[in-house]
């Protein structure tokens, strides 16, 4: 009976101590899988965060590339920032001719895009030393750095994001918190990150209104071609014949100029045609339209302007073209032109008849000697010849 | 290894001998721990080896056969705590090539640092599979133990016989085949 007293008296003392081991054990394991739940959690909060901003700066990528308009893609800028990047105000700038302009539709707590805080701070398109990282100025009120800014009264820190175009600065945006700490190195590469698509899409733009600019323009002359003359002489039309103003056309034509470039060469022959586009760009008024209408075919749309005032128009023109001196190899010659004027009549529904007319009149200055303008007459009714008495 | 093996082959005396021989046991093993084991626990395995040992001597039973016996108790602790291993097999020879590419796997997720053998499953002809084990423990027996109560479990009349083909690392082929009439 003792024995299997102690017996169980010894197994007691046993469970005792592994149930004690075991508390131990499972309380050990417990802490170690507290402390990687911990772990976990904040991984899968920086993933959840980094996810986001991923999504975002996709979004933002999509975004950017569908916009084609500089203003629009300020706007764009800033309210993905507003999103991305916490800050109380932004202003985007570029530089135009040199100076940085702000840009983007002015919304809610930005900073105002007014002409007053058009500044050049330490950027200049090609002088300054960009640096690949913003720019974090934290005691925003009293830095002199921050001072061109206009920084907001209530700022405490101010940020700025350069953006790039290869090689150069295009401009910069600026973000001003009212925190002290608001901007983190995170919260920076962010918004370099963003910045620099934004950069390729500013980029894009102009190359697009460059694009847009150089399809409307003869290479040679600089004056519209005849693509964007069609465009521009219809809004012209349409507007006189909503008014009832007058509207003239011109053709011009330089004559024998066959013989100059035959003569002279086709270098010559260019040089000839860009003197005299410059001359007729001289004459224009603000409103009045002129183009290269082909080969040495010169062509103007005068808005608010009757056969009699393009007559003279012309007149002045063909007078300051037979003044030009060319010279080649020491040889000094001269040029004229012929030119037919048409005005809008009741039955036209284009500028198109206007110029037909202006073109049969330039046919007839021709036929009559050249180097004159002359005004479009309706034919006169034919009258059959009577038969001579003998 | 792995507390559980120690609680269990503690179980295992109790039951199929008596509490006072598990005592009397521990009481001439002098084991390093104490005989203190809890299934969360890690041990010694040489501790087993002293077990395993000492209760051959007082008993007159064989080593092999004291963990042939284990084999088939760990078994059906190993049916009752993991049945999700046994979901949709109905066979020994559809569960055995399962152990190491599917069970060992789940059995390192779980506990990390455990010390598995291996084995590798051949099918010579229909009905019949081979079976090379490999570890450093030398717990063949116990292996076919398992392999034994496995078959029991399906109620199947298949035999099991065994062969040392390697002594570094200790490998033995178990070849199963139908039991012969």
């Amino acid at each position: 009976m003792d024995d299997k007293v102690e017996l169980l008296q010894r197994r007691l003392e046993r469970e005792r101590l592994a149930r004690k081991q075991a508390e131990m054990i499972i309380e050990e394991k417990s802490r170690e899988l507290y402390y990687k739940n911990q772990e976990l959690e904040r991984a899968v909060k920086a993933e959840h965060l980094a996810r986001k901003e991923a999504d975002l700066l996709r979004q933002s990528l999509e975004a950017f590339t569908s916009k084609l308009d500089i203003d629009e893609i300020a706007s764009q800028l800033k309210s993905i920032l507003m999103q991305l990047v916490p800050h109380d105000h932004s202003a985007v700038y570029l530089f135009k001719g040199g100076v940085l302009a702000p840009c983007g539709q002015a919304q809610g707590s930005d900073k105002g895009g007014d002409g007053a805080t058009v500044c050049t701070p330490s950027l200049s398109p090609n002088g300054a030393r960009p640096s690949a990282r913003p720019i974090i100025i934290p005691n925003a009120q009293n830095d002199p750095q921050a001072k061109p800014w206009g920084v907001h009264p209530d700022s405490e820190t101010l940020m700025v994001v350069h953006l790039f175009a290869p090689g150069r600065v295009v401009g910069c945006l600026i973000l001003e918190s009212r925190q002290a700490d608001a901007f983190t190195p995170t919260a920076a590469r962010l918004a370099q990150a963003i910045a620099n698509e934004a950069s390729i899409a500013f980029e894009n733009s102009l190359l697009y209104r460059e694009v847009e600019r150089l399809s409307a323009l003869d290479a040679l002359t600089g004056i519209n071609n005849r693509r964007q003359f069609d465009l521009l002489a219809n809004v012209e039309f349409q507007r006189a014949l909503r008014h009832q103003l007058s509207l003239s056309a011109i053709m011009m034509d330089l004559d024998h100029f066959k013989r100059v470039n035959d003569t002279h060469g086709h270098s010559v022959g260019d040089k000839v045609l860009v003197a005299v586009a410059d001359v007729c760009r001289r004459a224009l008024r603000t409103e009045d339209i002129l183009a290269r209408y082909g080969g040495e075919e010169f062509c103007f749309v005068l808005p608010q302007t009757d056969a009699k005032g393009a007559h003279a128009f012309a007149e002045r023109i063909r007078i300051a073209i037979e003044g030009l001196a060319f010279d080649s190899n020491g040889r000094a010659f001269s040029v004229t032109a012929s030119f037919g004027v048409s005005e809008r009549i009741a039955e036209d529904d284009s500028p198109g008849s206007i110029l037909e007319r202006s073109d049969q009149a330039l046919y007839e200055a021709k036929g009559g000697g050249r180097n004159r303008v002359v005004i479009w007459k309706p034919p006169e009714p034919q009258i059959e010849a009577l038969p001579q008495a003998k | 290894m792995k507390g559980m093996v120690f609680t269990e082959f503690m179980e295992l005396v109790d039951e199929k001998l008596s509490p006072e021989t598990t005592e009397r046991l521990l009481e001439m093993s002098d084991l390093p721990s104490g005989g203190i084991y809890t299934s969360v626990g890690n041990y010694d395995p040489q501790e087993m080896v002293t077990l395993v040992t000492n209760l051959s001597g007082m008993t007159g039973t064989s080593v092999p056969d004291l963990l042939k016996t284990f084999g088939r108790h760990l078994f059906k602790r190993f049916l009752a705590s993991f049945p999700e291993f046994f979901e949709g097999i109905n066979s020994s020879l559809e569960f055995l090539p399962h152990v190491d590419g599917y069970v060992h796997v789940e059995v390192r997720k779980l506990y990390p640092d455990a010390e598995l053998p291996t084995f590798t499953c051949e099918v010579p002809e229909p009905g019949s599979m081979t079976m090379t084990y490999e570890s450093k423990r030398h717990l063949a027996p116990l292996a076919e133990g398992l392999i034994l109560a496995c078959i029991d479990h399906y109620g199947e009349s298949l035999e099991v016989r065994s062969e040392t083909i390697a002594s570094d690392p200790p490998t033995t082929k178990f070849f199963i085949t139908p039991k012969q009439t």
